[in-house]
């Protein structure tokens, strides 16, 4: 069943107009080429305050006191699109509620990963709290300083969260938390997520399937290549491998038994060889390229943000803002930062989008 | 000052101020509110410009200006309202007031006083003062703070202690129980737990030998403490979850009223006990605690230890209060000083910052220790500009006068009308739909009566009418106590800031009720009808040579062919007031092209336009009126006059015949009026296309530079402000197409859209002869008290639901559209743009 497949164009803007209205109008106001070229001759961050009240941001900043810093400009930027997306999220009906839900999911995992890290380097459990991602808040965040071991985390506290359903998909092994055991708890869930958002989308139909669908395999694709460069010289075996790997995508599933024999860049390469637009992220990185390489994706991936919103009545417009939105504020902090630590040259690094 | 026809004549002026007098310049200018500053450095950003900084510092003071106001509001003191020298005194004055009032008030608020230099009063010493004033705040809301945790903590303990009591006698009671079930797994009690069912422990150590029954030594632990209720649930579930049920949580029904002390919001918290077993688990519980917020609170294990520790704590709260008390007492000092003056400090703080914003308008020059501005001035404002220009240098004791030149310039100059309180509301109404050109005819200023005519035309009942200016009279008459309201609904502002309009409108819809007769939707007879009707004959004029001398016989009402007759009178009147209207705005247009010299105009534009409209509908007009003040045996219907004027132009049916000529007349019409359409259409952009070319050839003989040639004719085209690019021939032709196709069609469809002041008048005539028969008459018909008062009830509800807010609203929507489309359409070019002078005085919107 397909909810938007057949009569799509006729009943979109019943339930979702609104709320799509809000989304591309949130979308106009990114910031455009010509910010970009006055935020990068301001001289100092007060100077990136009071061009950006003339953004769309407005007055976010007004009730600062003191001179601005980084660590603000970014906390307060959040709020603001936070605020947004709740404000969309809380009038939205089904299946856009779940769909927004779905977004918010990746948030969660990312905060329950920085929490339990944060708490085996015996940081305090309040700090961290305030550090967390605004948008993958949920109630029983704060316990996961308590647990210990996997086994614990989920007993304690995922088990009342959406993503409880990932980790009993995820059958992990017994062990304390270490470094290593959270980064493959990390990728786990974050597999489990992907597969299961896809496999929602999916089910969704329509303009929204297709255009969630290319978004979500690019993200996929990303992921197993990512693993694959980062699990170079590790003692991850093959099999512990695979598991990490979403079983979904273009590369899904030649490309990924390739990947999972490669054991240097040349063999990611010819592993991706055969998928556009894959296979030009390697077209000169050369030897180490990791940075460039990541560039390149998030380009991409912005470039698909920008694809979505040039069609019509689908959700995939929720998860594009949100996504173009949060590289705005990458980039914003960027040049604050290269502002703060007057690194001028570097400032151009970002990644535009328009 | 000029009238309100023309709007008033502008030009560009070039002010040169010595960089030291700017401030002082800028602050008189915007006294005065005559200049309109011109941005002489759009290549620069906001925070490239010269006075960026002042303005930050501005932002800066607002903000902290913003957290006065918050924390002052939250302390829950009025704020002052503005002070009359304040709003009206300089800048300096009024700052030198408030840095008195500081001190005066301060001197109590323990360091807290303004700084004293009155002399050098201004932006900087108040900044400081704020600066002093914030720190002091803070300081003091953070003291605050910790004696509130420390109160709260306190009140907690004191709340905790009062109710474990119960805890502990369950657990007392469930002891056996528990105690039988859980000793198994109990080996042997680490010391940090205390032993709650043995003798003595941690904390009861006054009361040794205050244990319950139980002689076996089981070691349970505990943990008791506040959790805010709303966590309560969760925080238990967890609980259960991490020790696998092997616990005991006691909490209390009543929850705790606090304040958070950050952030002031009330929570209310739930005592609870849990009791567990073995270190491991404390440690655990204690964390888990910690990570929901919970406050813990070691409680002694006996009734008379919890007892001492509740007197010790009362003991404290006592002293506690007191420090309290005289915290608070110290905050608000300092809150009521800043409460004052706020308002007055807002007010200069927002004036500085406009100052500075219009400052950043300003170029400064290079050479010289010099500023230019340039601004758009009215004329007459000249000597207003000299002589805030040489107050400015006086003030600020620079020695270069400052200077201001008149500047040539091709841009388009701002339209201003000056208007007064009564004129305003007319002028808004016709610059809502485009700003009119600079100097052209001004709709507005016949907007003044047309406006409320055309509405009275369709709303006219004499009670209706009267309602409604009593209404508007009232906003008039209270408009100064109203206008000091603050935060008035934004739905009464616009009711508000139309009264004269209103007022307007009801006095005419009264002149037009009594035109009508109508009120309330029965005709009064003022003068004695002319008719009488005896209930056994037909009606009949009592005297055939009397005219009823006022509005329409009260004898209509009532009569079975009233609504035909109003029908009639009614099309015919809108028909007759819509020609009038539109003619007179095609004669306007006349003055708008002789007043800017484009003679071209008048004689391709003007007189086919007349000769078309006046042709037709003109004509239709005429016979009309003729038709009604003659008398013709068996008169023809005018519409099919006009028919058969254009399909069988030439001869006159003989029904259609009203006067001798008839067909002569006509056929001369017709002529007329197919030469009108291609005059409009032709001569227009072949006379400009044959100047192009002449000036080409010339341009050609002389210089032959063709991007003169170009040019050249561009400055006698139609546009005042020419500027050559646009005037390509092509451009030309398409634009005198639409024009043309716009006036003929328009002609007719304006004409047809008069139509609505019939379709309304008549439906607002019905509707409250309706209502009033339906339900009032109705009512009184019944007799019974109960049914009369119900029956006017309603009425009465209807009248002003329907009658005067819903019919007024669509009159007045149609007396508007009736004037931007049909009328302006005739004349106004509408590309205008408005001039908004830079004045302090003017109230700032909020940002």
């Amino acid at each position: 069943m397909s909810y938007y497949s057949m009569l799509g164009l006729s009943t979109f803007n019943i339930e979702n107009g609104f709320l799509e209205a809000l989304a591309r109008s949130f979308r106009d106001a990114l910031l455009t080429r010509a910010d970009y070229q006055n935020l990068m001759q301001c001289e100092r961050l007060d100077d990136l305050k009071l061009h950006l009240s003339s953004t769309d941001y407005g007055n976010f900043l007004a009730d600062v006191p003191g001179a601005l810093k980084t660590s603000m400009l970014e906390k307060r930027a959040w709020d603001k699109l936070v605020g947004e997306f709740e404000h969309m999220r809380l009038q939205a009906v089904q299946p856009l509620a779940q769909f927004m839900e779905y977004i918010r999911y990746q948030y969660m995992i990312d905060n329950v990963v920085f929490l339990i890290t944060g708490t085996l380097h015996g940081k305090d459990a309040e700090t961290l709290l305030s550090k967390c991602h605004p948008l993958g808040k949920f109630d029983s965040m704060a316990t996961l300083t308590v647990a210990t071991t996997a086994a614990e985390l989920y007993d304690y506290v995922l088990v009342e969260t959406p993503l409880a359903g990932y980790f009993v998909n995820a059958s992990l092994q017994e062990g304390d938390l270490d470094e290593m055991n959270i980064e493959i708890i990390r990728s786990t869930l974050y597999k489990a997520y992907l597969e299961d958002f896809y496999k929602f989308v999916c089910s969704l139909g329509g303009v929204t399937a297709s255009v969630m669908k290319e978004i979500l395999e690019f993200e996929a694709d990303r992921r197993s290549i990512n693993i694959t460069i980062n699990s170079f010289g590790t003692e991850l075996s093959v099999d512990d491998k695979k598991k990490l790997y979403p079983s979904f995508g273009q590369l899904y599933p030649e490309g990924i038994d390739k990947l999972l024999k490669a054991e240097d860049l040349d063999m990611v390469r010819a592993a991706v060889d055969f998928y556009t637009p894959l296979d030009q992220f390697f077209d000169d990185v050369d030897g180490i390229g990791g940075d460039s390489l990541e560039d390149k994706f998030i380009a991409h991936e912005v470039h698909l943000h920008k694809e979505s919103f040039n069609q019509q009545y689908h959700l995939g417009v929720f998860y594009s803002f949100l996504k173009l939105k949060e590289q705005e504020i990458r980039n914003l902090l960027w040049i604050a930062e290269c502002i703060a630590q007057n690194q001028r040259d570097q400032m151009t690094k970002f990644v535009p989008m328009w | 000052m000029g009238s309100l026809f023309r709007s008033e004549e502008m030009h560009l002026i070039e002010m040169v101020v010595q960089a030291e007098a700017a401030h002082a310049t800028v602050e008189e200018l915007g006294r005065t509110g005559v200049v309109q500053f011109v941005d002489l450095n759009p290549e620069l950003n906001a925070f490239q410009r010269s006075y960026v900084n002042d303005v930050k510092r501005c932002d800066e003071l607002e903000r902290k200006l913003r957290f006065f106001k918050e924390q002052v509001e939250k302390a829950g003191l009025p704020i002052a309202p503005k002070t009359e020298a304040g709003a009206a005194a300089t800048e300096a004055s009024s700052l030198v007031q408030g840095a008195r009032r500081g001190r005066r008030y301060g001197g109590a608020g323990a360091g807290m006083a303004a700084p004293a230099d009155a002399g050098g009063a201004n932006l900087d010493d108040l900044e400081e003062h704020f600066v002093e004033l914030e720190a002091g705040l803070v300081q003091l809301n953070a003291n605050q703070e910790i004696l509130d945790s420390a109160a709260n903590e306190l009140t907690e303990l004191q709340c905790l202690l009062a109710q474990t009591s119960v805890f502990f006698d369950d657990a007392g009671a469930a002891g056996d129980v528990f105690v039988s079930q859980t000793s198994a797994l109990d080996a042997n009690g680490p010391s940090a737990s205390s032993p709650l069912l043995g003798t003595g422990g941690r904390l009861g150590e006054s009361a040794p030998g205050a244990g319950t029954a139980s002689s076996r030594a089981v070691q349970l632990g505990y943990v008791s403490g506040l959790l805010e209720q709303t966590k309560m649930a969760r925080f238990e579930r967890l609980l259960w979850r991490a020790t696998r049920g092997n616990h005991i949580l006691r909490q209390c029904t009543e929850a705790v009223e606090l304040s958070d002390p950050a952030s002031g919001e009330p929570v209310s918290k739930i005592a609870f006990i849990v009791f567990f077993q073995g270190a491991r688990l404390r440690t655990k519980i204690t964390k888990m605690c910690e990570s929901y917020g919970a406050n813990l609170y070691e409680t002694p294990d006996t009734a008379s230890a919890r007892q001492q520790l509740l007197v010790e704590v009362e003991a404290r709260m006592d002293d506690l209060e007191l420090t309290l008390d005289s915290a608070a007492e110290q905050r608000e000092r300092v809150l009521s000083v800043i409460a004052a003056s706020l308002e007055d400090w807002l007010d200069i703080v927002n004036r500085e910052q406009r100052i500075y914003h219009a400052l950043n308008l300003w170029k400064s020059d290079v050479s010289s220790r010099a500023l230019v501005a340039r601004a758009w001035a009215p004329v007459w404002g000249d000597s207003q500009i000299e002589a805030a220009l040489a107050r400015g240098v006086a003030r600020s004791g620079a020695s270069v006068q400052s200077f201001f030149e008149v500047k040539v310039t091709s841009s388009p100059p701002p339209t201003y009308f000056v208007t007064n309180k009564y004129t305003a509301g007319f002028q808004a109404l016709m610059d809502a739909y485009g700003m009119a050109r600079y100097q052209e005819a001004n709709a507005g200023v016949f907007t003044i009566i047309t406006f409320p005519f055309l509405f009275a035309v369709m709303f006219g009942d004499l009670g209706h009418g009267a309602l409604l200016t009593m209404f508007a009279a009232i906003l008039v008459a209270y408009e100064g106590r109203i206008a000091r309201i603050p935060g008035r609904p934004e739905m009464f502002n616009m009711l508000f800031n139309g009264r004269y309009l209103i007022l307007a409108m009801g006095v005419f819809a009264m002149y037009a009720g009594l035109l009508y007769n109508d009120c309330f939707g029965f005709s009064i007879d003022f003068f004695g009808s002319n008719w009488s009707r005896p209930s056994d004959g037909d009606a009949h004029l009592i005297d055939p040579d009397r005219v009823y001398p006022f509005g329409v016989d009260p004898g209509w009402a009532g009569a079975t062919n009233k609504l035909q007759f109003y029908n009639s009178f009614k099309m015919k009147t809108a028909i007759i007031y819509g020609v009038t209207q539109m003619l007179f705005g095609v004669v306007l247009s006349l003055t708008n092209h002789l007043y800017y010299g484009n003679y071209i105009d008048v004689w391709t534009r003007f007189i086919p336009e007349v000769l078309f409209l006046g042709g037709m509908f003109g004509y239709m007009v005429i016979l009309i009126i003729y038709k009604w003040v003659t008398v013709i045996p068996d008169p023809p219907l005018i519409l099919t006059v006009m028919i058969d004027m254009f399909l069988k132009a030439g001869s006159v049916p003989a029904k259609d015949e009203m006067y001798s000529g008839q067909g002569a007349v006509q056929i001369i019409l017709v002529f007329v009026l197919l030469v009108a359409i291609p005059w409009l259409l032709l001569p227009k952009p072949i006379i400009l296309w044959m100047r192009k070319k002449a000036a080409a050839r010339r341009a050609g003989h002389s210089h032959g530079g063709a991007t003169e040639a170009l040019l050249a004719p561009a400055a006698d085209g139609t546009e005042p402000e020419g500027d050559g690019h646009g005037h390509d021939m092509g451009e030309i032709v398409i634009h005198q197409i639409i024009h043309t196709i716009e006036y003929v069609l328009g002609t007719v469809s304006n004409t047809a859209s008069y139509l609505r002041l019939w379709a309304l008048s008549l439906a607002h005539a019905e509707l409250s002869e309706v209502i009033l028969d339906q339900v009032l008459f109705r009512g009184l018909k019944a007799g019974s008290a109960p049914l009369i008062f119900a029956a006017f009830t309603v009425w009465a509800l209807a009248t002003v639901g329907i009658l005067m807010i819903m019919e007024s609203l669509s009159a007045f929507l149609h007396a508007l559209r009736l004037h931007w489309v049909e009328f302006l359409s005739k004349f106004g070019a509408s590309d205008g743009w408005k001039f908004e002078p830079f004045n302090l005085d003017a109230p700032v919107a909020a940002e």
